[in-house]
């Protein structure tokens, strides 16, 4: 062994302590073999880790299904956000303004109208509906047609749809564009799609903040229920602990077994979440799908992709460490043999 | 290999467990520490093993200056020293095997090594058939080995023993004493604290009498002549 022979030659030296040859066997030959059994240290107590766990099925049951109930909500609330925000992406394109005009304009001065706005600098596009044609429109969409038949004439106005040029960028430009329009004689009420979109985004945002706010204390349950079970489970092997500290086990090796545990309880909780999740958005998308469908719309909630589930697990497993790193700090240094 | 240099240990409280105790024990010396109970022994063991510091004086235990020794360094100290407590300590969820493999285990012996070195230490103390029982199946007697053994499977060049014979009836004592005296033998310092006067008698070796803290009497044993004996494997 390269440990012994360095020990004889320290001896017939007659200088270096043998305290010191450990550190100097450390940086040499003998690092290879050390970094190995490390890891292979490592491997054993991340075992030994999960054994034990099963050993109380029940218990450990209980805490992941704690775990996961507390992930799983907010990791829900970020993927519905996630949707919704692709949902919202669509929608920010209409910056769309409907001109609706009085009912005494005709059909040719409704298009004259038009055109003289296809003219204007800040407008991209311009398409003039006229009544019958939004009366036909209207037709279309089911249930409207026997209503329609009831009435003796068409009471639908004329109206020409605006979209703003691209270089219009601001809210403000185009609400600008509005007002210049809605002073026109021929136009009897605007309607400005921007309004909605920022009435949503404003209502996402809240969302998104009471998420997060809520996501937070729940993420911190979490640490806390791991913290906790670890603690216990230090209190349990008290015992051991000092005899291993006796022996001269190193803070990290007494800290190990506890670290990977909080990391197995942080795994088990993220995937018992993930199977919670991947429940209710399926019961969810049994009355998302008919809904958006009913909007012409292919929306369903997508649920958890194999990227967000691996980062689920990291995440969850983090704040197993998390957890138990915070009760192995406060709890293993009072036990000293 | 240990030096105590006029040594007082007293607890938060005004009691003086050691005061002013001075002595030295050379390299494969087997020495007895004795006293009534009470008298300072596990204290001058504690200190020995940086379980304590103490309120007053110097320690070198082989070669290390134990005052300077920072609490992170503490373990790689103690896998200089075995230790054989009077309980034993044995972890009772674990076999034999595993439980005189925790020292290697902490040092990352490779697992081959780890084998061959635990079988070699059960041997030693004659429990080489009992590696895969459970500790709580075993006797007295045999659970005291299956400590001795875990306390010599890293070859210390020291050895502690606190009442290590405590529990035990006189046959199994002298058998336990001859373990120790066969590594002392080898060059293993072992320092012994027991009150079985019968026992320490018939073994003949020098003898530390502590009294209320107080080192009274120190028996004439021509000390051996490496005495500046260091932390070496053997």
């Amino acid at each position: 062994m390269s440990e012994h022979s360095a020990s004889r030659n320290t001896e017939r030296a007659g200088a270096k302590s043998a305290v010191k040859k450990d550190a100097q066997g450390a940086t040499s030959a003998s690092q290879a073999p050390l970094l190995k059994s490390y890891f292979l240290n490592h491997r054993k107590v991340a075992k030994q880790s999960v054994v034990r766990l099963f050993r109380h099925p029940v218990a450990t049951l209980m805490n992941w299904l704690v775990i996961g109930i507390a992930i799983s909500f907010p990791a829900a609330s970020l993927l519905l956000l996630v949707d919704l925000d692709d949902v919202a992406a669509n929608v920010k394109d209409g910056n769309q303004i409907t001109l609706f005009l009085k009912p005494q304009i005709s059909t040719a001065g409704g298009e004259k109208l038009t055109l003289s706005l296809s003219q204007h600098s800040s407008i991209e596009k311009v398409t003039f509906i006229d009544k019958d044609q939004a009366l036909l429109q209207l037709k279309d969409i089911a249930g409207f047609d026997e209503a329609l038949a009831l009435l003796d004439e068409n009471p639908l106005p004329a109206t020409i749809l605006v979209t703003p040029s691209a270089s219009l960028v601001s809210a403000e430009q185009i609400s600008k564009l509005g007002q210049e329009l809605g002073a026109m004689s021929e136009v009897d009420r605007l309607q400005m799609d921007l309004e909605w979109v920022k009435r949503l985004f404003a209502i996402m945002d809240l969302v998104s903040r009471i998420v997060v706010v809520v996501g937070f204390l729940f993420i911190l349950a979490v640490m806390l229920v791991i913290s906790n079970t670890i603690r216990l489970a230090i209190e349990n092997r008290r015992k051991e602990i000092t005899v291993v500290k006796l022996v001269g086990g190193t803070d990290s090796f007494v800290r190990r077994p506890f670290l990977y545990m909080g990391l197995w309880f942080g795994a088990g909780g993220a995937l018992i979440a993930a199977v919670l999740i991947e429940l209710g958005f399926g019961w969810l998308n049994q009355s998302v799908v008919p809904l958006a469908s009913s909007y012409g719309s292919t929306f369903r909630l997508s649920g958890l992709g194999v990227l967000s589930l691996l980062a689920l697990l990291g995440i969850g497993m983090s704040l197993g460490w998390l957890g138990a790193r915070l009760a192995v700090r406060r709890h293993l240094q009072g036990i000293e043999p | 290999m240990i030096c105590f240099d006029g040594v007082d240990k007293h607890y938060p409280g005004g009691h003086e467990a050691l005061s002013d105790v001075s002595f030295e024990i050379g390299r494969g010396e087997m020495v007895f520490l004795t006293g009534h109970s009470g008298a300072g022994k596990s204290t001058l063991l504690k200190l020995m093993m940086l379980m304590e510091r103490p309120s007053a004086g110097r320690i070198v235990v082989g070669g290390q200056e134990l005052t300077t020794i920072h609490r992170r360094k503490i373990p790689y100290y103690r896998r200089h020293i075995g230790v054989v407590f009077q309980d034993h300590q044995l972890l009772f969820d674990r076999t034999v095997f595993d439980n005189v493999a925790l020292p290697l285990e902490i040092c990352g012996t490779p697992p081959l090594e780890i084998g061959r070195r635990v079988r070699a230490a059960l041997d030693k103390v004659g429990l080489l058939k009992k590696e895969r029982a459970l500790p709580i199946h075993l006797s007295g007697g045999e659970q005291q080995r299956v400590g001795i053994a875990r306390a010599v499977v890293n070859k210390p060049p020291l050895l502690l023993a606190d009442e290590p014979t405590g529990n035990l009836d006189p046959k199994l004592s002298a058998d336990i004493m001859r373990l120790f005296q066969q590594f002392s033998q080898v060059g293993v310092t072992v320092l012994v604290a027991s009150h079985d006067f019968a026992l320490i008698s018939h073994m003949n070796k020098r003898l530390l009498t502590l009294a209320d803290g107080r080192l009274v009497s120190e028996s004439a044993v021509p000390r051996p002549i490496n005495s500046g004996g260091r932390f070496e494997r053997t």
